[in-house]
């Protein structure tokens, strides 16, 4: 099969010049499984500036985490049905998302950490070797690898820089005596120790205690500020988001539905979606909160659909909703990837994309 | 076929609906040859603590500190060690027999992971019939009504009761688990992390349903969660638990108001606001570290290794819960608020 690119679908404009250290076109992943193709990304355009944390926020199932999966190269024709778009990172555009031999469709300039830590590193070696083995192995901006001693010395460094502390001892712990906010710290360790410009982080906080999860947030806001690497946050917590994130995007049924400044989403969210979500987002400063619930389940993404993807859930919804699908507008001035917008046909926010904006 | 569990029918109407006097639960640690037995695990540390009718018990902390534990110690699903644990002023390890299985049916638990607590080879129908079926409640006809009552009180149709769990989405699930619970007439409800595993329009959608249903039947609810946003939702009453021991006792106002122990204090502070204005300008207690290991709690106030208060008499002393302002009870020397002389 090729690497479908439909020419008949016009993408976001994209931005021609650098100035990002991410740059990702109209992506597609539609993946296989036994009850029929999940579209799992349909159509998304985004882009993050050096040292700019991007919070992406959805339910499960709305694509968030296969579309950085994708972005990392990690589908392959036998998993994806379909997966078409580019990625542009350090200046290399990579249109091949899902080639044969996956480390060639893989960005040095990346890294990712997950959710599951603990079962993310490798049980029968200690975290210095698992440390020193990927050190030796690949250090991309000084070429080649580097010699044992010197990737231990290393290793302690960036266990330091995640503020684990004891870091000499540590490196000779297996992952199963650490804890996992320990692991979650080691696997952060070991992202950044490639020195990648972008860093993907998905959901690296939902299995740990508040406590812990406050510490880890800590610990990359502070390699934001030392490194001065972007972060690509991908939560369903708007708490988490509110508080690391510098833009958001809002994805549901594999699509953006809306994206803007931290500031703009959380106190002026245009997109229904997007304000039934925080609205019914338990909060921990609020008592009697008005108790909004979004009825029903997102849609089913094997099942083709007509219109918004949210019509059938939206309390606002108009007839033209349930027919056309609503395009990603840029809502303003500014650069087109950074520029507020949202896809909806609801005349504040429709309207507002033709004229000149706020 | 046993009488009606009727609520009625414990004594004084006075007492608590549920009362737990010094519960203690241990656990044995892993024998391993050759090596001597491992000092037991204690899990929940003497807890006391009163549950009246018309409450919502918010019962919350972090992983490992006993809340589940409790919850399955108060649904009578294990004993506890040592301690009491009463309904109605009743001790419940004096029912017996027909007695015993009257009682459980007062008590019921609805778990975190919906679909690992239902059977993939059971239609729903059948699922929520199972308690009347292993308590012989009623006519097989009268069964039929009580399935089809439960799943209309939870949103489910006919449409669902035909239905194998896993083609229900989890929020489904999760309500099959509530129908399964309610369908015996329980007067209290061990919720132990109903709505962690569900997506936050999900989990809302759950939550105002059992507000609803706490309203409408009178029903009483332990609910345990690490999730301290619907816990203010829900609950009238809050309990912190910290390695086995609970720290603070108190109203949903004064708790979410600040709370007055240090580790409540972080704990909460540590949630983050969906709001980013109010995230920068917020003040954190931080806490460092990690949770000691229960087999080896340290001396004194368990919290002493990790609080940034600490003093000299929290090595020495182990606080007491004690009674500070209002309806606030805290386990804490110098506790942050309403601190009159320890």
């Amino acid at each position: 099969m090729q690497p479908a690119r439909t020419d008949s679908r016009r993408p976001d404009p994209a931005p021609v010049a650098s100035g990002y250290s991410l740059i990702v076109r109209d992506l597609h992943v539609h993946l296989r499984s036994r009850h029929g193709t999940v579209h799992a990304v349909n159509g998304i355009s985004f882009a993050v500036k050096p040292g700019e944390i991007l919070g992406i926020v959805g339910e499960s199932g709305s694509g968030k985490s296969v579309a950085m999966l994708a972005v990392m190269g990690f589908f392959d024709r036998e998993a994806a049905r379909l997966i078409s778009g580019s990625v542009t990172v350090g200046g290399t555009e990579w249109r091949e998302l899902a080639a044969p031999d996956p480390w060639s469709s893989r960005s040095p300039e990346l890294a990712i950490i997950f959710q599951d830590a603990v079962s993310s590193l490798n049980p029968v070696l200690t975290v210095g070797s698992q440390m020193t083995d990927t050190l030796m192995a690949r250090q991309p901006k000084s070429g080649g690898g580097m010699p044992r001693p010197a990737a231990r010395r290393r290793a302690a460094e960036l266990l330091d820089l995640v503020r684990i502390p004891d870091a000499a001892r540590c490196l000779d712990l297996y992952p199963h005596q650490l804890s996992g906010g320990m692991c979650q710290r080691v696997m952060i360790a070991m992202a950044i120790s490639a020195d990648p410009s972008v860093l993907i982080a998905d959901e690296p906080t939902t299995a740990l205690d508040v406590t812990v999860q406050s510490q880890i947030l800590d610990v990359l806001l502070e390699i934001r500020q030392r490194t001065g690497m972007s972060i690509v946050m991908i939560s369903h917590d708007f708490g988490v988001i509110a508080r690391v994130a510098d833009r958001v995007q809002v994805m549901y049924a594999g699509r953006i539905v809306e994206r803007g400044g931290v500031d703009d989403i959380f106190s002026r969210p245009q997109h229904p979606y997007t304000r039934a979500l925080l609205a019914c987002s338990p909060r921990i400063d609020r008592g009697e909160q008005a108790s909004q619930i979004i009825p029903g389940a997102p849609p089913d993404m094997r099942l083709a659909f007509a219109g918004c993807p949210f019509a059938a859930r939206c309390a606002e919804v108009m007839g033209v909703c349930r027919r056309d699908e609503p395009a990603l507008r840029p809502v303003g001035s500014g650069a087109v990837l950074e520029r507020y917008a949202a896809s909806c046909w609801l005349p504040r926010i429709a309207d507002a994309g033709n004229g000149d904006g706020r | 076929m046993v009488a009606e569990p009727a609520r009625a029918a414990g004594p004084a109407s006075s007492a608590p609906l549920l009362a737990l006097d010094d519960v203690t639960v241990e656990f044995a640690g892993r024998r391993r040859l050759g090596r001597p037995p491992p000092a037991p695990v204690r899990a929940v540390d003497r807890v006391s603590l009163r549950v009246d009718r018309g409450e919502i018990l918010g019962l919350v902390g972090e992983s490992g500190c006993g809340k589940s534990t409790l919850g399955r110690v108060i649904a009578g699903i294990i004993e506890p060690t040592a301690g009491r644990v009463a309904i109605d002023g009743r001790d419940i390890a004096s029912y017996r027999g027909a007695e015993r299985r009257t009682l459980r049916r007062m008590l019921q638990m609805v778990f975190q992971n919906p679909y690992g607590a239902l059977d993939p080879r059971m239609r729903v129908d059948a699922i929520v019939r199972e308690p009347l079926d292993a308590n012989g409640i009623g006519s097989p006809g009268e069964r039929r009504e009580r399935v089809a009552k439960a799943l209309g009180l939870v949103g489910l149709g006919a449409q669902h009761a035909m239905a194998l769990p896993g083609k229900l989405s989890g929020g489904q699930q999760q309500r099959v688990g509530i129908a399964r619970a309610l369908v015996t007439s329980p007067a209290l409800l061990v919720c132990d992390e109903v709505t962690s595993a569900l997506d936050v329009s999900i989990k809302m959608q759950i939550s105002e349903l059992l507000l609803a249903l706490h309203r409408e039947l009178d029903l009483v609810y332990v609910f345990i969660s690490h999730d301290l946003g619907v816990v203010r939702r829900l609950a009238t009453r809050i309990a912190v638990m910290y390695l086995g021991q609970i720290v603070e006792l108190a109203d949903t106002a004064s708790f979410y108001a600040g709370p007055a122990h240090p580790y409540a204090r972080a704990l909460l502070t540590a949630v983050p606001i969906p709001d980013p204005a109010a995230e920068r300008g917020r003040a954190r207690l931080l806490i460092t570290g990690e949770v000691p290991s229960p087999s080896n709690p340290p001396s004194g106030c368990r919290f002493r290794t990790r609080c940034p208060f600490a003093q000299q008499r929290c090595t020495d002393e182990p606080p007491q819960l004690r009674q500070i302002a209002g309806a606030r009870t805290v386990a804490c020397h110098f506790p942050l608020i309403g601190a009159d002389s320890g």
